[in-house]
């Protein structure tokens, strides 16, 4: 029975492929449950940075802000995306909605007649983004699978020191926002300007305690001086920040995406196996029946 | 002593400490300050070293690589990279770190490298500082 042993030999080799995806998903779900608090802990931290910069700009009135280059909007010509993608696959549509939206985009401000170029964060975006006319400035690949502070200084510098020396106008960051284990969104947020936090809209989202503005109030040292303080430490302690958060983010959504392509795999292989093994019975049936007719019409025929 | 000033030390990573406490000590760029309550609103960078602080007289002590400082009312914010309590510190790893800086910046020629490995040292030498607080004051209470 050749048929029946092919269809044996698929079925083990469909449980082997289950076994390896379910781990896959056991993996990414404990994974993602330490990704998800790792967002959760970094949140005091951004309030924090987001307030202190808040109230900065605050005590130096936006006719000051001149000397602050990082904050300042000119006009655009040449604008850069940064592009977060996972460094690995088998994570179902993560990286294709995210690259769909960046190529989207690419398209949107090349009709518009700017210059565009590209960061690319993760191996998969530096294999996609191969093929595409655009220049890619740098690409960062194979970071750690937890993001770190490092990283986001380092990627924050390069976009900072891109800004500052004019080589673009303009910097966007695309990434995956992680909602919930079944729902992530892709997200395009405006990174270099920096601009001031809106503390506004920020204390209706987030809840960010109003910063207490009593006229009596003495007003704020800053040591050395309050541009030091701005260029040297808050603002790139916020744009760091901004790209921490984001990364932090993506690795979760990326999580969360691979734990549920591996659900779907591991349910499908399920499947798979179940008509499998129907199959397989009834070819074994029919092999029965057919030997029972074989040995019957041979005892017919000795009989007659 | 009039009240207590609530100090916040906040990574990226974890709020490190969030604790009522009578007086502050750091390390800013241009020297050290003393923060006691009702100090007046600043803000100010910090240096790569020890916050050390005080509660109900009993002192306390965090490595803070670099950061920023800043005082609102009472409560005292202190932002960095990294920030360690003197308790969390490993001393055998801050003291292996800073040798090995050392030894790297004797035979970097590059300037950045010779930087690196300064920032390297500084940062070891911060977390030797703290743990060696928490020594002194445990042998003070033993004697």
């Amino acid at each position: 029975m050749a048929n029946l042993k092919a269809i044996r030999q698929r079925i083990k080799s469909v449980q082997a492929t289950q076994k390896i995806t379910r781990a896959m998903r056991l993996v990414a779900a404990a994974k993602v449950r330490r990704a998800q608090a790792r967002v959760q802990a970094a949140r005091p931290f951004t309030k924090a940075v987001i307030e202190m910069l808040a109230s900065a700009v605050k005590e130096i009135s936006s006719v000051d802000l001149s000397g602050l280059p990082l904050l300042h909007a000119r006009p655009v010509k040449k604008i850069a995306l940064i592009v977060l993608s996972s460094d690995r696959g088998l994570c179902g549509s993560y990286n294709t909605t995210v690259f769909r939206e960046a190529l989207g985009r690419i398209q949107a401000l090349q009709a518009e007649g700017k210059e565009v170029s590209l960061i690319v964060v993760g191996l998969k975006a530096a294999a996609f983004f191969k093929s595409v006319k655009v220049e890619k400035l740098k690409s960062y690949t194979l970071l750690p699978a937890i993001p770190s502070v490092q990283e986001s200084k380092l990627i924050s510098e390069h976009a900072s020191a891109l800004f500052t020396d004019g080589v673009v106008d303009a910097v966007e960051l695309i990434g995956t926002q992680f909602i919930s284990m079944l729902r992530s969104r892709v997200i395009q947020i405006p990174y270099l300007p920096a601009s001031i936090p809106n503390l506004e809209a920020m204390e209706q989202e987030e809840h960010i305690d109003a910063i207490a503005s009593e006229p009596m109030s003495p007003v704020r040292l800053f040591e050395p001086n309050v541009y030091e303080v701005m260029t040297k430490e808050l603002i790139p302690k916020y744009l760091e920040n901004v790209i921490y958060q984001a990364l932090l983010e993506a690795s979760a959504a990326e999580l969360a995406a691979r734990m549920n392509a591996m659900t779907n795999a591991s349910n499908n292989a399920r499947d798979l196996i179940s008509s499998l093994t129907l199959v397989y019975n009834k070819a074994r049936q029919t092999g029965i029946t057919q030997d029972l007719l074989e040995i019957v019409g041979g005892a017919e025929a000795l009989r007659g | 002593m009039a009240g207590t000033l609530k100090l916040q030390i906040i990574t990226p990573d974890r709020v490190v400490l969030d604790q009522e406490v009578e007086q502050v000590s750091a390390c800013a760029i241009d020297g050290e300050l003393t923060i006691l309550p009702e100090h007046e609103p600043l803000t100010t960078a910090l240096a790569i070293d020890v916050v050390r602080f005080k509660t109900k007289g009993y002192e306390s002590a965090a490595a803070v690589i670099g950061g920023l400082l800043e005082i609102t009312g009472d409560r005292v914010r202190v932002l960095s990279d990294s920030a360690e309590l003197d308790v969390e510190i490993d001393e055998a790893r801050a003291h292996q770190a800073k040798e090995r800086a050392e030894a790297e910046k004797t035979q970097r020629a590059d300037k950045l490298d010779v930087y690196i490995s300064e920032m390297a040292i500084a940062r070891a030498v911060a977390r030797l500082k703290a743990a060696e607080l928490i020594k002194r004051r445990k042998h003070s209470i033993n004697n």
